[in-house]
């Protein structure tokens, strides 16, 4: 006789066949027109509906599955993942990326996003080879502008994205910004923990803000600002504003201190003291900066010397790579601050009288895993190689 | 979203009907009546809740696990509840951001299952299962509760410490029932309010036989602590005197706010305040019904007998009795 205190065995196998025969195929829903770009998360592929008729581009962001140890035992979605399928599933705003669905397919998540055509990695390498060309203060004002609108919506929402750099920015062919990558983003209202203790190192490095580089473990919002601020230059210059050499982790328990960084930005903006920022002793790393040589701030100096000469540029530069987090301009305020009441001001289609044209992302057939099944791209005047930015952001796992 | 409750997934998708919910129990209810599959329900959510301990998840964790395990189940005969409720803390965990390796899970569940027949299921089918489970949450994982609004009204309110312990019980509580499918999380906390004032008044009409407050700050669990197991000491005393309203005509007679006067509560404040809301007045009444219709439900739940009832649930291949008289969450008059 059976144990009366045993629960019964129970199959999940008719409940299981039940779902996976409703489940669409992609295939029925979508046209794979090619591959565009790998990373650490998985692979991404440009797509078109099959079923709406409207022309509209997708990219297919499908993820590898997370798996651990030698036997490769598959232990579910990743955190990156489960962050970006729970925020993006929320948010709806112009200058974010929008999510059209989630799809299940292959034992992988596949994420359908809207596409878009161009990022600002690719966008700053088109004017910087072969010979480099200024972007017209316009449009770096118009995707200044639409960038922190975005993040403006995100931080209103309690969302940091705590990895904003070029590559993450996308702007589709009208011209409209959309930030994408919200793999590391996170809700930051009361959090359970220090931000910390989840992910010892966010940001890529040349975007880091400084009291991420000392060690913070209650780092806000200002991050994100921080990163708009070197963003912001980028686009001015064409050359990244503090690029430092990233120290190398060397063991998973401690995060390395990341001196040459820091020289960089006290190269430009001098060395923070207390009276620009008065809580800089009670950082972690605070007692590291007695090595670095005292350095004057010649941000103002140096800004002469770039193709825009706006002062209201500066200040907005200026405010954005604050020292102190607390005095740092928020987004919110960022999109009132003077520069952009002045001429020229920041429109919706940043490539607005553009003379030159962008070449489109390049798409490659190669791909054995999700298979064009479209039409063969068009080949372009400019291919651009397909990106494969992993670039020193860190996605920590779980221990 | 984050900032606003009415344009998240939450508000949007997942506040249910009753008649949608009624659909979904309906196949369950064919096999046991309804306060069997609230005790069935109640033993899972205990399960989570014990592991939830274990692990020293806060209770939004473990709040999130259950809404997850609430939002999944159309029905529980053709699943498994264990396979379910371990995927639920899994991803719970992620979503809350404080991830919990899976091996750690399996292995709690295993031990909460022990003499229950075991768990078996390894990494790889609780992992496999995860692709379920999101996809009958619609990929909608950010999940709103009641504990910020109480403790935000708690504030304004300037509740005393000892109430907003009660009233933070009763949200505890509340997720033993589906009033997290049906309503907005300010108004569950409304009604857990409301449920303490009437606590107070019924004390005050009971010849104010105990204490002015529940005994229940003697307990280390207050801020986020978690207290999912049944009658732990800090709330008996609260849910006692639940237990005796619920089975006295109590409230639903009262469609305002009761008369409580000198109480730990500022009542003549607390009147006015309900009063003055610009809510549902009948919303807060129908959680407060379901909260007291769980308690009547509760006075004679018995960890011990639920397997049984889940064999029940389980083997019978068609209904052997009538089902009882079929009132889908609605408390029993």
């Amino acid at each position: 006789m059976e144990n009366p205190n045993e629960l019964p065995v129970m199959t999940m196998t008719e409940y299981k066949a039940k779902r996976d025969s409703c489940r669409q195929k992609i295939a029925s829903k979508y046209d794979i027109l090619g591959f565009i770009s790998s990373g650490t998360y998985g692979r991404v592929y440009k797509a078109k509906s099959k079923i709406k008729n409207d022309g509209k581009e997708y990219a297919i962001k499908k993820f590898k599955p997370d798996k651990e140890g030698e036997a490769a035992t598959y232990i579910g979605i990743s955190q990156s993942a489960c962050r970006e399928i729970a925020l993006c599933r929320e948010l709806h705003h112009e200058n974010i990326v929008g999510l059209e669905e989630v799809l299940l397919e292959d034992k992988s998540i596949h994420m359908v996003f809207e596409y878009a055509e161009h990022d600002l990695l690719q966008i700053i390498g088109f004017h910087s080879h072969p010979e480099r060309k200024f972007m017209s203060e316009y449009t770096i004002k118009s995707f200044l502008w639409q960038l922190l609108n975005g993040v403006a919506y995100l931080h209103a929402n309690w969302v940091m994205h705590r990895d904003l750099k070029p590559a993450n920015i996308l702007v589709t062919a009208n011209g409209v910004v959309k930030v994408g990558d919200l793999g590391l983003a996170r809700l930051f209202h009361k959090p359970l923990q220090p931000l910390f203790n989840g992910d010892k190192v966010v940001v890529t490095i040349w975007y880091r803000a400084p009291e991420l580089l000392l060690g913070s473990r209650h780092y806000t919002k200002a991050i994100d600002i921080w990163a708009i601020g070197c963003i912001f230059a980028e686009l001015i210059t064409l050359r990244p504003i503090f690029k430092g050499e990233e120290a190398k982790v060397e063991n998973k328990k401690t995060v390395p201190f990341q001196k040459n960084q820091l020289q960089k930005i006290f190269d430009i903006l001098g060395n923070p003291t207390k009276e620009r920022w008065p809580t800089i002793d009670q950082q972690p790393e605070y007692p590291n900066l007695s090595s670095f040589r005292p350095t004057p701030n010649v941000l103002r100096s140096m800004y002469q010397t770039w193709p825009i000469k706006s002062e209201q540029g500066c200040n907005l530069l200026a405010a954005m790579l604050e020292y102190d987090p607390l005095k740092r301009i928020t987004a919110e305020e960022a999109l009132n601050h003077p520069y952009f009441q002045e001429d020229p001001k920041p429109g919706l289609d940043s490539f607005a009288g553009q003379p030159v044209e962008f070449p489109l992302r390049r798409i490659t057939n190669e791909d054995k895993d999700m298979r064009a099944t479209g039409a063969a791209p068009k080949p372009h005047a400019h291919p651009v190689p397909p990106v494969k930015d992993d670039r020193n952001t860190k996605r920590p796992r779980v221990e | 979203m984050a900032a606003n409750f009415w344009t998240s997934s939450h508000a949007t998708h997942w506040i249910l009907d009753r008649r949608r919910l009624a659909e979904a129990m309906k196949e369950d209810l064919e096999y046991v009546d309804i306060a069997t599959l609230t005790k069935i329900k109640m033993w899972y959510y205990n399960i989570i809740g014990k592991i939830g301990k274990r692990l020293q998840f806060r209770q939004q964790v473990v709040a999130t696990a259950i809404v997850y395990f609430k939002r999944f189940y159309t029905n529980i005969r053709s699943t498994d509840p264990s396979l379910v409720a371990a995927t639920c803390i899994y991803l719970a965990c992620k979503i809350e951001e404080c991830p919990q390796h899976i091996k750690h899970i399996i292995t709690e569940m295993k031990h909460a299952l022990a003499n229950l027949g075991g768990f078996d299921y390894d990494t790889s089918k609780v992992a496999e299962f995860e692709f379920y489970l999101l996809e009958e949450l619609e990929f909608y994982l950010i999940v709103y509760h009641p504990y910020r609004d109480l403790t935000l009204i708690a504030k304004d309110l300037k509740l005393e410490e000892s109430n907003l312990q009660t009233a933070w019980f009763v949200l505890n509580d509340s997720y033993r029932t589906d009033v997290c499918l049906l309503y907005a999380p300010h108004m569950i906390a409304l009604a857990a309010l409301y449920i303490i004032c009437v606590v107070h008044a019924e004390r005050f009409t009971d010849g104010g036989s105990s204490s002015n407050n529940p005994n229940i700050s003697s307990t280390d669990d207050s801020g986020g602590g978690n207290n999912m197991t049944p009658h732990t000491h800090s709330s008996a005393h609260l849910h006692a005197q639940l237990h005796s309203m619920a089975s006295k005509k109590g409230l639903h007679s009262h469609h305002h706010t009761p008369n409580m006067e000198g109480h730990g509560i500022n009542n003549k404040d607390m009147v006015q305040w309900f009063a003055d809301l610009n809510v549902e007045m009948e919303e807060i009444i129908e959680i407060t019904q379901e909260m007291l219709s769980l308690y009547g439900i509760w006075k004679d739940y018995n960890e011990e007998s639920v397997p049984a009832m889940i064999q029940a649930l389980k083997k019978s291949s068609r209904p052997t009795t009538p089902a009882t008289p079929q009132q889908p969450t609605q408390p029993s008059q």
